[in-house]
């Protein structure tokens, strides 16, 4: 009678379990017997791949130099509605990307807000690569931001003190003190920031388009696949299982000594 | 105890909406992006006609719509916007027999203030235009290569360059028709009923000649292993009945079935001197 409830707990863990692991395998085994029939790969897929890897790499690049400062001054500075600022800036972490997407569409797009003035300036955002990677950056940033301006809080309060005694202030103390104790914390940020961005797909598509070469990421080849080939579409999504794997264990690795921190 | 009865209650009146509709035969009808306005209609009328029957529409793209019934998807009735899916289907033995129900030509369509003046089709080679298609493998996209055929075969343009100018390709029709309307790009491609009154003021048509536009064929079919045949039937009937045709040539469709009766005539004639 004492082992009745633990086993039925055991029953509901393994149909859980069951059912976060199951889709994954049948992809993997699909996508695998699918490549041992010698069929050589949809030419669209390395192009995909390529410009993933590429978009996702300058994404990256941009929320490391432009998420940094904007972390380090809501960590340590203070203003007004700091908090107010701190949780609006993490919307896009919830908001459906259709709808970010949307709203990147109506401000930068061709008849956008801001649309006019690039236009003046003969800059053509719309269909580009370079909306990838601004859809990417909007909804993968907040990730990163997250972690960051944990990591910042984290930084005892003493050293940063002792450091302001020893004669370091402003940049100095941000470069030398505060950034080498947080490296950990920003790195499992950008590790999620990135996996977010790799898997974009609802901003990307309404903000950018679909084009073989241009704008077809990874995810947007899962979906234009479906249309013409189904083994293209389960080999993309193997390798996106795949590199998501890696990520989540590199992400894991870095979070480990103080995992209840940030996340 | 007593504290929860009235949550439950509201549970109840909440659920009631649903109970309705479960009390209802569901038909699961797989239609063409294309045929999403006129199948909203055609669902409300049959669901007047037909009180007991509940029909559940999943709109996409035909190849989308195949693709979904060859990886089990369950449906009773499949509108296609050309034969290549039914034949795809009835390859995989799911479909018996289809009947074509309509005829659809193509639009080539513009934002209204045409920010690329364009006015003849002839020009969708010039450099730095940005074009919008479907994607290989959608319905649309097939009728709009043999369209860019016959244009490069009469206006001595290569086709190559016409699709050098593509800056995306949508998985459907309707996403093609948004891009034009929102703005994005300087033109499209997509059918002549796609241009829905709530979208005509904020495109403009191209004029494509007669011999250069392509008609598309729309085939339906009921699925072989269908849960509710009669009722499948049912409905591919009233869909090739006068009424069926008559709302679907409303909504800018060529009707498949000669129209016979005196209402018809009559119209037809009125219409004749203009």
């Amino acid at each position: 009678m004492k082992r009745l409830p633990a086993a039925s707990l055991l029953l509901f863990a393994m149909v859980a379990a069951g059912f976060l692991l199951l889709p994954v395998l049948v992809l993997l085994v699909q996508g695998l017997s699918a490549r041992a029939d010698g069929s050589p790969p949809d030419p669209a897929l390395p192009q995909a791949l390529a410009l993933s890897l590429v978009t996702t790499g300058i994404s990256m690049l941009l929320v490391l130099v432009f998420g940094t400062p904007l972390a380090w001054v809501l960590s340590r500075w203070h203003f007004p509605f700091r908090r107010l600022v701190s949780i609006l800036l993490q919307l896009p972490l919830v908001l459906p990307p259709a709808v970010a997407g949307l709203a990147l569409l109506l401000t930068l797009g061709r008849r956008g807000l801001l649309g006019n003035v690039l236009a003046s300036l003969n800059v053509d955002i719309a269909f580009t690569a370079t909306a990838v990677v601004l859809a990417q950056v909007f909804v993968a940033a907040p990730f990163y931001l997250r972690a960051a301006q944990a990591g910042f809080a984290n930084v005892p309060a003493e050293i940063e003190a002792a450091a302001r005694v020893d004669g370091a202030t402003g940049l100095a103390l941000f470069v030398n003190i505060s950034l080498p104790l947080s490296l950990r914390a920003l790195g499992a940020g950008l590790t999620l920031a990135w996996a977010r961005a790799l898997g974009e797909f609802g901003a990307t598509i309404l903000f950018a388009g679909s084009l073989q070469g241009r704008t077809r990421t990874m995810p947007l080849l899962v979906y234009n696949a479906l249309e013409r080939n189904l083994d293209t579409a389960i080999q993309t999504g193997l390798i996106l299982v795949f590199l998501a794997l890696c990520v989540l264990l590199l992400a894991n690795r870095l979070r480990a000594p103080d995992a209840s921190a940030y996340i | 105890m007593r504290r929860l009865v009235l949550p439950v209650l509201f549970l109840l009146f909440l659920c009631a909406p649903a109970a309705r509709t479960l009390a209802r035969t569901p038909l699961l009808i797989f239609a063409a992006a294309s045929l999403s306005d006129v199948f909203l209609a055609l669902e409300a009328e049959f669901e007047r006609r037909n009180p007991e029957v509940d029909i559940v529409l999943n709109l996409a793209s035909s190849s989308t719509l195949a693709n979904q019934i060859l990886l089990g998807a369950r449906a009773d009735v499949v509108a296609s916007a050309d034969q290549t899916q039914i034949a795809r289907l009835r390859e995989a033995g799911l479909v018996d027999d289809a009947q074509v129900f309509a005829y659809n030509r193509l639009a080539l369509v513009v934002p209204s203030d045409n920010p690329a003046r364009l006015i003849a089709p002839d020009e969708l080679a010039r450099p730095g235009l940005r074009l919008v298609f479907a994607s290989p493998g959608v319905p649309v996209r097939g009728y709009t290569d043999q369209m860019l055929e016959r244009l490069a075969t009469r206006q001595h343009i290569e086709v190559e360059e016409v699709l050098a100018n593509l800056v995306s390709e949508e998985n459907n029709v309707r996403q093609v028709m948004f891009r034009i309307a929102f703005g994005s790009a300087d033109a499209g491609v997509v059918y002549r009923s796609d241009i829905t009154p709530d979208l005509a003021d904020r495109i403009a048509v191209i004029p494509l000649a007669d011999e250069v536009n392509v008609r598309a064929t729309y085939p339906v079919a009921v699925l072989a292993d269908s849960a509710n045949e009669r009722l499948a039937d049912a409905f591919v009937a009233f869909l090739l009945s006068s009424a069926g045709q008559r709302r679907l040539q409303d909504h800018g469709f060529i009707p498949a079935i000669p129209e016979t009766t005196p209402w018809n005539w009559s119209s037809c004639r009125t219409a004749a001197p203009a």
